[in-house]
């Protein structure tokens, strides 16, 4: 090492050693806000990567073709595999779709589904490679791979019968765009087609990975061309994978706003503290520049060794922070890759890249213009400066609060302290102002998340259900806010029998606790002019009983007439996007030949990729009178009955033929946005509060000779930390009146908008979340942070010893 | 007379890792009375613990051991809050340097230590009259800054006396001014002890010494060399 770079380094080494508190704090900070950077930006990243993730490790079908093989022969499949553009192809694959019996094993019973069954004789290929998840695959006539994604339970030894012959599930898989419910070998599909699975008799399945396939219009050609490799009439159905992945995506799109929102406060709030700390860390240095300067350092010496002594701790944080940062992200992550059964999900490289980078980028830059400041000033002016700063600013103000008789006299000289530095209240301000902001629409996001999915679902107020016992379970013919995005074929619940209702009514009759119970039915039909983006419109029909007990709030209108001489319904916001209707206009529901026109009565609160449609048992039977009737009874219990020792006791009085549920009011997706929610908040909250704590620490170190003569004119420990804590608390006070006003508007921005993404308006409750009392209570917030950031440093200038102070330059 | 200040075998050492280490003690075994109205120079090269004694008597600092006694207080045993209120009460502090808070105006010096006792009203009136004793009434509303050394030393002198404290302590008082300004601060402690104030002053300048304190206590290496009456010249051997 030569003799100046060494100098160098020494230098950085002293300065971190006689500055240890600051050392840690510029670490701390860089180590926080590099880890809620990381997190935000990770999550921001998995929005879209899990799914692409997915379809490029599985070679996912650009494009899934239904061919109608009476039609196309053999000769013209094998054409259509050679199409301009196609890179991989996989089939034909003899496919077929039938209604099945499904009996899971210690379970007594059987459902019905239909189900869409391939034949393929191994699961890899060079097309939708599809991965096995548990069992074997399909190594026998009788047996069957079951989809993860479908609706046969996974477990393995499950039955399915179909067309007179039982497959038994020896394995679960996953096809990344849902080619099929279950694979069976080719040899098997003649006995489930019943003689039309055949090449050459029946359906066939194509599917295409192209050259050019980023964008809907190159699809669209893709499948242009294809259709024209085939003979007219042939292609029964064609699938793209952008559907499939809007379809995943759009699980995840009501959470992008406030991640997107809860990110960019974290990054800008990381920024700004880091900014103010390290310059800060430097201008508090300058003592020490003038002395090295005035022993033979020259500017650019000096400015290498400040740039050091930020840049070890900054280094050490960041890559701290990026651990901490992917150590946090990991149960999200976890989350994520099971809903798309892609394995292990981690924050991307990129991010683990970037995001350390662009801290220390900043954090050198931060720390550069103040050094080259200070490396630009004689020796002894640097000295001079940077030796016990005396306050230019603020005197006015400290004239004015002296004044305050009445006011303890540490309150007002604390109060007095942000009009001395207002470049440095101001960054303090707008930290504590972000940090406030933050804890504002937090809270009120968890609590509109709250009414969304507990108190306005019909789980909540319905929350014990009644069903005939399935294999299958008993569906969600209640309704309610909470739908995945899954492109699913669903299942049809079977209708009650009069003696099984009989026998429900009568046991709920005599059941303690019972408030009130609706019947409901349900049915899934495909309506003209209806998107089924993501399945049939789901009708729902509450009967026996008022169906706002059902508690699904209205967004506006009320809900339908229960008489069944009124042809009412209420329907959800997709069904009016996808409909381009409105509450009061009128709409056929033409189904077949069953036309039925219905006033819409008001338009329900339910959050779906499908279109919902709510109305009364008889308006359902008119519009389609194959519908399976009454499958479930919802019971309200009455307050302060258990609804789980409701069921149990309901279990008893009826038998194990029926199927008895108890709502969880917590759901997966509850649990983890607040938990995501609280976590980012405490993130930026503790990146603010280390921004005060620096702040405060330096004000300290500024003030300690004042902060001595004080104490030797009879100041008391306690009055020193109240002096202390003044000085910043009202710049936190300020910070958090500002920031109320401030994170309701950012409240009534996101939640619109997540719900938006969740092809739905809302009702009024879901965003008048704060109370006057909750306002108060945050209002406080910026309070809260500033005090528990100046605690501390006030600490110890309540506990410095009087003379060691006074000797303070 | 009666005792006001009495140590009692009080011994100072700084802590041997610290930055004040300089292996001696600072205040070696020292014992002393001072007594009501008394005026008291305390003279000794620099290092030899002077300025130590005049923290240690003013509860601005702790013996490493021996006791300290301030009228009924034994100060070194007090807390730091409780060292606080006794510095509040009975003890008035002047600086070399003035030690007055720039941002602060002459008044709003003056009255701090009362305001931090939480008597600001009535110690209004007290420093009106404290300000024309001291001949700056007129320089009331300016800040610190644009006073001579002088004046900065007489509104220090204000400050230590707002309160009424038994004791006054000064460090230095005429340090940082030329002679003539040194002369007229004399003059004025010197009139505040005629008043009955009691004053300990710690010096350089045997002048002071002389001309303005009736007892001068020489420290070498943190002892007491000598206790004498000023311009006797002999030690005073009834003073322990």
């Amino acid at each position: 090492m030569n003799g100046g770079l060494g100098a160098v380094v020494r230098a950085a080494g002293g300065g971190l050693g006689s500055r240890r508190l600051q050392t840690v704090i510029i670490g701390l900070v860089v180590l926080a806000a590099t880890a809620a950077s990381t997190l935000a930006l990770g999550l921001l990243a998995d929005v879209h990567s899990p799914f692409d993730h997915a379809f490029a490790q599985q070679n996912g079908a650009h494009v899934a073709v239904t061919v109608d093989t009476s039609v196309a022969s053999p000769a013209q499949l094998a054409a259509a595999t050679r199409v301009s553009g196609v890179t991989a192809v996989a089939g034909p694959f003899a496919l077929a779709s039938e209604s099945a019996a499904i009996t899971v094993p210690g379970t007594p019973g059987s459902g019905t589904t239909r189900l869409t069954f391939v034949a393929r004789s191994v699961p890899s290929g060079p097309v939708d490679d599809i991965t096995l998840r548990q069992g074997h695959w399909a190594a026998a006539g009788n047996q069957a791979v079951v989809s993860v994604t479908g609706s046969v339970p996974s477990q393995l030894g499950t039955t399915i019968t179909v067309g007179g012959q039982a497959l038994t599930v020896v394995g679960t898989a996953d096809s990344v765009t849902n080619t099929a419910d279950a694979w069976v070998l080719p040899a098997e599909m003649p006995a489930i087609a019943g003689g039309g699975g055949q090449a050459g008799t029946g359906q066939a399945q194509l599917l295409y990975r192209f050259a050019s396939s980023a964008t809907s219009s190159a699809i669209a050609a893709d499948i242009g061309a294809i259709r024209a490799a085939l003979p007219p009439g042939s292609v029964q159905a064609t699938a793209d994978y952008l559907t499939v992945r809007q379809s995943e995506q759009s699980g995840v799109a009501p959470w992008v706003p406030f991640i997107v929102a809860m990110g960019v406060i974290a990054l800008v709030i990381s920024s700004l503290i880091v900014v103010n700390v390290v310059g800060g860390a430097v201008v508090a240095g300058t003592t020490r520049i003038g002395v090295l300067k005035s022993i033979g350092f020259t500017p650019g010496q000096v400015i290498g060794a400040y740039l050091l002594l930020v840049g070890v701790p900054a280094v050490i944080g960041a890559l701290a922070g990026v651990i901490c940062g992917d150590l946090v992200a990991v149960p999200f992550n976890q989350e994520t890759a099971q809903l798309y059964q892609v394995g292990a999900l981690g924050v991307p490289f990129w991010v683990d890249l970037a995001v350390p980078a662009a801290v220390l980028a900043l954090t050198l830059a931060a720390a550069a213009g103040p050094a080259l400041r200070a490396g630009q000033m004689s020796p002894a002016v640097a000295i001079a400066t940077g030796r016990a700063p005396r306050p230019k600013r603020g005197f006015a103000a400290q004239r004015a609060l002296g004044r305050l008789t009445r006011v303890p006299r540490p309150v007002t000289l604390g109060f007095a302290s942000p009009a001395a530095r207002p470049g440095r209240t101001l960054i303090t301000l707008v930290a504590v102002l972000f940090g406030a902001v933050a804890v504002t629409f937090g809270v009120g996001l968890a609590i509109s998340l709250n009414r969304v999915f507990t108190e306005i679902s019909a789980a909540s107020h319905l929350p014990v259900t009644v069903s005939e016992h399935s294999p299958l379970g008993p569906g969600n013919p209640s309704g309610g806010a909470s739908q995945k995005g899954k492109v699913s074929i669903g299942v049809v619940a079977g209708g009650l029998a009069a003696a099984q209702q009989q026998a429900i009514i009568t046991a709920v009759g005599k059941q303690p606790g019972t408030l009130h119970y609706l019947t409901v039915s349900t049915d899934s039909l495909s309506l003209p002019g209806v998107s089924e983006a993501a399945g049939p419109v789901q009708f729902t029909a509450y009967g026996h009983g008022d169906p706002g007990w059902s508690g699904i709030a209205l967004i506006s209108g009320r809900w339908y007439a229960s008489s069944p001489a009124v042809r009412e319904a209420d329907v959800n916001t997709l069904f009016l996007t996808d409909t381009g209707t409105s509450v009061g206009d009128s709409f056929t529901i033409a189904n077949g030949r069953h036309a039925v026109t219905v006033r819409i009565a008001g338009e329900v609160f339910v959050p779906s990729n499908s279109a919902a449609v709510y109305t009364s048992p008889a308006t359902l039977s008119a519009v389609d009178p194959a519908a399976s009737g009454v499958g479930q009874y919802a019971i309200a219990v009455q307050p302060g009955v258990k609804p789980q020792a409701y069921a149990n006791q309901l279990q008893a009085a009826l038998g194990g033929n029926y199927e008895i549920r108890a709502s969880n009011k917590t759901t997966t997706e509850i649990v983890a946005i607040t938990t995501l929610a609280t976590l980012l908040t405490l993130l930026i909250v503790s990146v603010a509060g280390l921004g005060v704590l620096n702040t405060v620490a330096l004000q300290v170190r500024e003030r300690a000779r004042d902060i001595g003569i004080f104490k030797a004119l009879g100041m008391t420990p306690r009055q020193a930390l109240t002096f202390v804590t003044c000085s910043v608390g009202i710049t936190g006070l300020a910070a958090g009146i500002i920031a109320v006003p401030a994170g309701i508007a950012l409240h009534h921005g996101v939640i619109p908008a997540m719900v938006h993404a969740a092809n739905s308006g809302y009702p009024p409750n879901v965003i008048s979340v704060y109370s006057l009392p909750e306002i108060a209570a945050l209002a406080l917030a910026g309070l809260a942070i500033a005090l528990a950031g100046a605690l501390a440093p006030a600490s110890w200038a309540a506990g410095s010893r009087t003379a060691t102070a006074l000797r303070t330059e | 007379m009666d005792t006001l200040v009495q140590l009692e075998k009080v011994t100072k050492r700084y802590d041997s890792s610290g930055p004040d280490s300089a292996g001696a003690p600072a205040v070696d075994n020292v014992s002393t009375r001072i007594g009501h109205g008394e005026a008291v120079a305390i003279m000794g090269p620099s290092g030899s613990g002077k300025s130590t004694l005049l923290n240690l008597i003013a509860g601005l600092d702790r013996p490493t051991s021996g006791a300290v006694h301030v009228g009924d207080e034994r100060v070194d045993k007090l807390s730091e809050a409780g060292a606080a209120r006794f510095r509040r009460r009975q003890v008035g502090m002047i600086f070399q340097f003035f030690n007055l808070l720039d941002d602060m105006t002459v008044i709003d010096n003056i009255l701090l230590p009362a305001q931090l006792a939480g008597r600001s009203r009535q110690a209004r009136r007290r420093a009106d009259e404290l300000l024309d004793t001291l001949r700056i009434g007129h320089r009331r509303d300016a800040y610190p800054a644009r006073l001579s050394g002088g004046e900065r030393q007489r509104v220090a002198i204000a400050r230590a006396l707002i309160n009424d404290p038994g004791l006054l302590v000064a460090d230095e008082p005429t340090g940082a001014v030329d002679s003539a300004t040194g002369d007229e601060i004399g003059r004025l402690l010197l009139e505040l002890n005629a008043a009955g104030q009691t004053l300990i002053v710690v010096t350089h300048s045997p002048e002071l010494a002389r001309r303005y304190a009736r007892r001068v206590i020489h420290i070498a290496d943190g002892q007491i060399a000598s206790d004498t009456l000023a311009g006797h010249g002999a030690p005073d051997g009834a003073r322990p």
